[in-house]
């Protein structure tokens, strides 16, 4: 394998890893601090693609899509805690499993109704829809760039809230130990509604980018969702230093694993996270049982 | 609510459920026979899962993958040109699931809560793909099974091609499953189950490996789920990848929990709830899934422990019972 060639899949392992880490940071942060599994995070995801469909075709602006999917994912993930997860036991799963499976198809029958069932691809913003040459046959899309800058800017992002900033110490405190942040005099209510509307708006904003990456279709928040929940076990779960590695971990996997073994990408990926658990059962950063 | 109560309202709709069952083909015939075959096997599945969710204390998403296995086991020793025979093409494939039951187990329950969850599920994912991406049996889009296996009792076969026979073995298999399950449930191993469920360190001290006592239920209801995924090969003469999926292994699991993980009759009263809403709904409109999502979402917000257990607490003060 040549160089560019090992370089150009380095570039999509990581703007894949990216993408994932958006979704997962959500999904993780929201199983460590709130013990809340939310299987519809992936619905979310799917939301996010069709808001930038909708925005591209029927607006003609990609870049509405990103303010729009995020104060749409604010909104929803407020009325999620606000109305359907606050008035659910936070230790049982089971019924976070069965509501958010619930939630899954309301979400995927109302795009359905609203958007129909075909596939569509979404057009990339002007600007951006231009290749980087690197060699007389080797190009790299400047569209993915811009992917990956978002989402290095959202990691640093996010290291630094929670590192550095009172509400990052809240949500650590929260994460440790529920009971204890709320005796401190931490208003953990707030601190929920705010850390899902969040996290919901992570994901929309990653389905957002990812659409013009691929083209939007019915049920495809599936996937990423399937494979968010393999990154955050990899990691282990609730550590956001975690998902990270996970989502970089599976990305080398997906790009390499599809260059060099077309037929078992998606084996190896699931093959990774049963062999990672058999030697740390409480993930790569994980310390303690979720 | 005591937990006899509980167990009353279990068996009398346990009962409720076998006249009915066995009503059927008395009252339906074709399509209906059909669906009620359909509906029947799925009860068995989410039984079977419901076992291991309830007493056993393990979410699995990977259950799915069990019912494909048997399934595809079929696929390969069924004879090309001839009916296959049902007990002992049944036989070997449940021996198959419950060996796959017992690999995927045995790695598993190492792990517990989420992570337990979610090992079955790349397990079946894992599964999914084996048969999807690289063809390990037929292709992508599955593989056929050309006749119906035929029952052979004492010398002489009798075909199951007519619906309402089928129907008949069908309903028998499951009635088999859920008896079992009801008495596995009540056994001195039940017991175990349920003490390694609730206190790890106190069946230790018994001198129980909760480990040993969780893999063998979950092998066991491994092996129930392939005999569903046997009988669901049987019935339509062809098996698909997407029986592994996790779609697949989380639609049993929604079964189990709208009708009641803590009850047994509970997993067969969500699959015929959640099937025969989805066939009515179907009839009414294009977007029946949202009718199917409103309802798992009030089953959460009004009936959190499942259909059957709000059953129970509803008819208290219809019998005059006290609250306890």
């Amino acid at each position: 394998m040549s160089s560019f060639v090992f370089f150009i899949q380095l570039l999509n392992a990581v703007q894949y890893g990216l993408i994932l880490y958006l979704v997962a940071s959500g999904l993780t942060l929201l199983l460590g601090l709130m013990g809340i599994i939310n299987l519809a995070h992936g619905a979310f995801y799917m939301v996010g693609a069709y808001v930038a469909f909708a925005m591209t075709r029927h607006v003609m602006s990609f870049w509405l899509a990103l303010p729009a999917g995020i104060v749409l994912g604010l909104v929803l993930g407020a009325l999620l805690e606000r109305f359907l997860l606050s008035r659910l036991d936070s230790s049982d799963h089971l019924s976070q499993v069965l509501l958010s499976f619930g939630l899954i198809l309301l979400l995927n029958e109302a795009q359905r109704i609203i958007f129909g069932s075909d596939a569509h691809s979404v057009s990339m913003p002007k600007i951006l829809d231009y290749s980087i040459r690197l060699t007389d046959t080797f190009a790299y899309p400047l569209y993915r760039v811009f992917a990956c800058v978002i989402g290095v800017l959202f990691v640093a992002a996010m290291h630094l809230i929670m590192a550095r900033t009172r509400i990052g110490m809240m949500l650590r405190a929260g994460a440790e130990n529920r009971d204890m942040a709320r005796a401190l005099g931490i208003d953990v209510k707030l601190v929920y509604l705010g850390v899902t509307a969040v996290g919901i708006a992570c994901s929309v904003l990653a389905g957002v980018i990812a659409a013009p990456l691929a083209s939007v279709y019915p049920g495809m928040g599936d996937q990423v969702l399937i494979l968010s929940f393999v990154v955050i076990v990899l990691g282990g779960l609730g550590s956001l230093n975690g998902a990270l590695a996970g989502a970089l971990l599976l990305g080398l996997i997906d790009a390499f694993g599809k260059q060099f073994f077309p037929d078992f990408a998606a084996f190896l990926v699931y093959a990774a996270m049963i062999a990672v658990l058999i030697v740390r059962p409480h993930g790569l950063f994980g310390s303690r049982p979720a | 609510m005591s937990g006899n109560h509980l167990d009353r309202v279990d068996a009398c709709v346990l009962i409720l459920l076998a006249l009915v069952a066995a009503g059927v083909p008395f009252a339906f015939a074709g399509y209906e026979i059909k669906l009620a075959t359909t509906i029947a096997v799925q009860a068995g599945l989410a039984v079977a899962l419901g076992f291991v969710v309830g007493p056993g204390g393990m979410v699995s998403i990977g259950h799915a993958a069990f019912a494909g296995v048997a399934a595809y086991v079929f696929a390969m020793i069924a004879p090309a040109s001839e009916p296959a025979n049902l007990l002992s093409t049944a036989a070997i494939s449940i021996v198959g699931a419950a060996v796959v039951a017992a690999a995927i187990g045995a790695v598993s329950i190492r792990s517990r809560g989420m992570y337990f969850i979610l090992m079955t599920l790349a397990f079946g994912q894992l599964g999914y793909h084996l048969f999807h991406d690289m063809g390990l049996v037929g292709s992508a889009d599955g593989a056929y099974i050309n006749m119906r296996p035929e029952l052979r009792l004492f010398g002489t076969a009798i075909s199951l091609d007519e619906a309402e026979r089928y129907y008949v073995v069908v309903a028998i298999v499951v009635a088999a499953v859920i008896g079992a399950t009801w008495w596995l449930k009540r056994s001195a191993f039940g017991s175990v189950l349920v003490a390694s469920r609730d206190n790890e360190v106190r069946v230790r001290a018994f001198g129980f490996s909760p480990y040993v006592v969780r893999l063998i239920a979950f092998t066991i209801s491994g092996a129930m789920a392939g005999a569903m995924g046997y009988l669901t090969a049987a019935q339509h003469g062809f098996v698909a990848p997407e029986m592994l999926a996790w779609h697949a292994s989380a639609i049993p699991l929604v079964m189990v929990l709208i009708g009641g993980k803590d009850t047994v009759s509970g997993p067969a009263v969500g699959a015929i709830v959640l099937l025969l809403a989805e066939e009515v709904l179907q009839r009414m409109t294009e977007h029946w899934l949202i009718g199917v999502g409103l309802i798992i979402v009030a089953v959460v917000l009004f009936a959190p422990k499942g259909l059957v257990p709000y059953a129970a607490r509803l008819s208290i003060p219809a019998l005059g019972l006290r609250h306890a």
